[in-house]
């Protein structure tokens, strides 16, 4: 006899479905059409008075972007705003490169500790994650300085320029890289290490060919959540770069901001939402394979 | 039979590495905590111990001004995401429909999409519609930002429960209503506590979503400390900093101990 048992993906198990109409409103007005909005704006022209936009279709803003066009007509490559790119995706690829070397070694050794150290270890890798970004900044502000404790200790002062960025920004994302890999390290089954040991592996061929596999799926996480907030970083380029040399995030806020060209902007903000989808989608495929 | 005692040392590079990450990671706190008692005019070099400058920034008004601005909206906003995010999680179950998880997709996308994006989305969306940036529109662009947040907690304490305790109450004749207001609500009060905690901490550090949706009247403190730290290092910011440093970090610690102690008194009623 089948007895009628209520489905478990019955939604509706912890409350009536309604309660959660107000989160996908807000997640539909204030999420997704301010995407379709962007989206838009880089197909459309620019305003007449600054800001805002023109509703006439174009590819205009992409052009700029892509191309420029000189007095007689001819069209070529615009290296300009290429180049911005490109030394974006390359700033963001070197920090997620050096958190990695510095991440996963610092979340294997958090995971291999008493449990109740492990506590404390991750309390201290969160707390500076909760401080304000601009507090943390300043921080690197006050030591990469002129007069700064890093001047005094004879480093050449490295503050206004391409360095202080770099590191301000490992330091802000550093975190987001221990955290991920932490959670899938904890899970490692010390008696396969010690069975490694024993039959005679060394530390490095333990680390390489099994602690790492093991924890992937952790450090593609931390890939993804370093790599993405890097590349449209704004506050450390600003602050400890002194806005010297352009980066994507600081020219799209110039767009938005002194350089009033919305579509230009638009366009931009479009480039650096399908690079992130490039890179979720890069990183999620292997989640899958492990479900799989 | 020769036995190795196993430890972490065996493996390389793991010890030394997490100790200089840990120092990497409060040096640069630690700096800014002894400057803040700097008795000298000069920002970077220590004068000896005073708390000389702690007072000056009470007398800064633009700075207590944008402090209000800043409470005013991290206040309403951790009360409201926290009552968004709850509502998503009750309300969702474990269903899995497609338009559903197209709408979710959405409220979880601020954790992953870039700030810049999500924030110059938001200023052409408003200007598009015709909000005007005052109040309303800074506190429900912040509400979005904190919702998947907030949401993490609370969809975690909701799984950590049996199923059967909601399933049992819907048998014995429960509405889905009454499941939620007996049940899942009083059960979430611990969750939803840390979401609004949360929810406080990224609303009143928000700079770049609040460089765009805020209007003239609207000037958030990380807007007014952005422009201050723009004119390079000070006494005055010194202790500015020190203080954004100090109260999430003491909010953090009462809240990690209070959790702690939860738990050992629940291990202890478990024995």
């Amino acid at each position: 006899m089948r007895i009628p048992v209520r489905s478990k993906r019955e939604p509706g198990i912890y409350g009536p479905n309604a309660v959660s109409f107000p989160a996908y409103v807000t997640g539909f007005f204030l999420v997704g059409m301010p995407l379709v909005v962007i989206t838009i704006f880089s197909f459309l022209s620019r305003g007449d008075f600054g800001s805002g936009v023109i509703r006439k279709f174009t590819l205009e803003a992409y052009r700029t972007v892509f191309f420029e066009t000189d007095l007689m007509g001819n069209s070529s490559f615009n290296f300009t705003y290429l180049h911005i790119i490109g030394r974006s995706v390359l700033l963001a690829f070197t920090v997620t490169l050096i958190c990695l070397i510095v991440g996963i070694p610092t979340a294997i050794w958090i995971a291999l500790q008493k449990k109740s150290t492990q506590r404390v270890l991750i309390a201290l890798v969160t707390i500076p994650f909760w401080v304000n970004v601009l507090a943390r900044t300043y921080a690197w502000m006050l030591l990469l300085s002129e007069g700064g404790l890093f001047d005094k200790l004879g480093s050449p002062v490295l503050l206004y320029t391409s360095w202080a960025t770099f590191i301000g920004l490992t330091y802000a994302f550093l975190p987001f890289m221990v955290l991920p890999i932490y959670a899938s390290a904890e899970k490692l089954d010390r008696s396969i290490l010690e069975a490694a040991f024993d039959l005679g592996a060394s530390g490095w061929r333990v680390l390489i060919r099994i602690v790492i596999p093991m924890i992937r799926f952790g450090i593609f996480a931390g890939i993804a959540i370093v790599f993405i907030p890097a590349l449209g970083a704004y506050v450390q380029p600003a602050l400890l770069g002194g806005n010297k040399v352009m980066l994507i995030g600081s020219l799209i806020n110039d767009q938005f901001g002194e350089s009033r060209n919305w579509p230009v902007g638009s366009a931009l903000a479009v480039l650096l939402l399908a690079m992130t989808g490039l890179i979720l989608l890069s990183t999620r495929r292997r989640k899958l394979e492990f479900a799989s | 039979m020769r036995q190795r005692a196993w430890s972490v040392s065996n493996l390389p590079i793991i010890r030394p590495m997490g100790v200089s990450s840990l120092i990497f990671l409060y040096l640069p706190l630690l700096t800014v905590l002894i400057f803040a008692f700097n008795k000298s005019e000069d920002a970077t070099t220590w004068g000896g111990f005073s708390t000389r400058w702690f007072s000056t920034i009470l007398d800064n008004t633009d700075l207590i001004r944008s402090a209000k601005v800043s409470l005013s909206i991290a206040i309403p906003c951790a009360l409201i995401a926290a009552m968004i995010a709850a509502g998503l999680a009750i309300g969702m179950g474990r269903a899995t429909g497609s338009v559903q998880n197209v709408l979710r997709a959405l409220v979880n996308a601020p954790l992953v999409l870039p700030e810049i994006v999500t924030s110059v989305g938001t200023l052409a969306f408003f200007s598009q519609v015709g909000i005007p940036l005052r109040y309303g529109s800074l506190l429900f662009a912040h509400v979005v930002m904190c919702v998947p947040f907030a949401f993490l907690p609370i969809r975690s304490r909701l799984r950590d429960f049996d199923e059967n305790i909601f399933e049992a109450a819907r048998d014995l004749g429960a509405s889905s209503f009454r499941v939620m207001t007996k049940i899942s609500i009083p059960l979430l009060i611990p969750a939803l506590l840390s979401s609004g905690l949360l929810s406080f901490i990224i609303s009143m550090d928000d700079f770049l979503t609040s460089l765009f949706v805020s209007g003239p009247e609207t000037t958030t403190l990380p807007i007014y400390i952005f422009g201050l730290l723009k004119l390079g290092a000070s006494p005055e910011v010194n202790v500015i900093a020190a203080l954004l440093l100090i109260i999430p970090t003491l909010g953090l610690l009462v809240g990690i101990t209070w959790t702690a102690t939860r738990r050992r008194s629940n291990e202890a009623r478990h024995q």
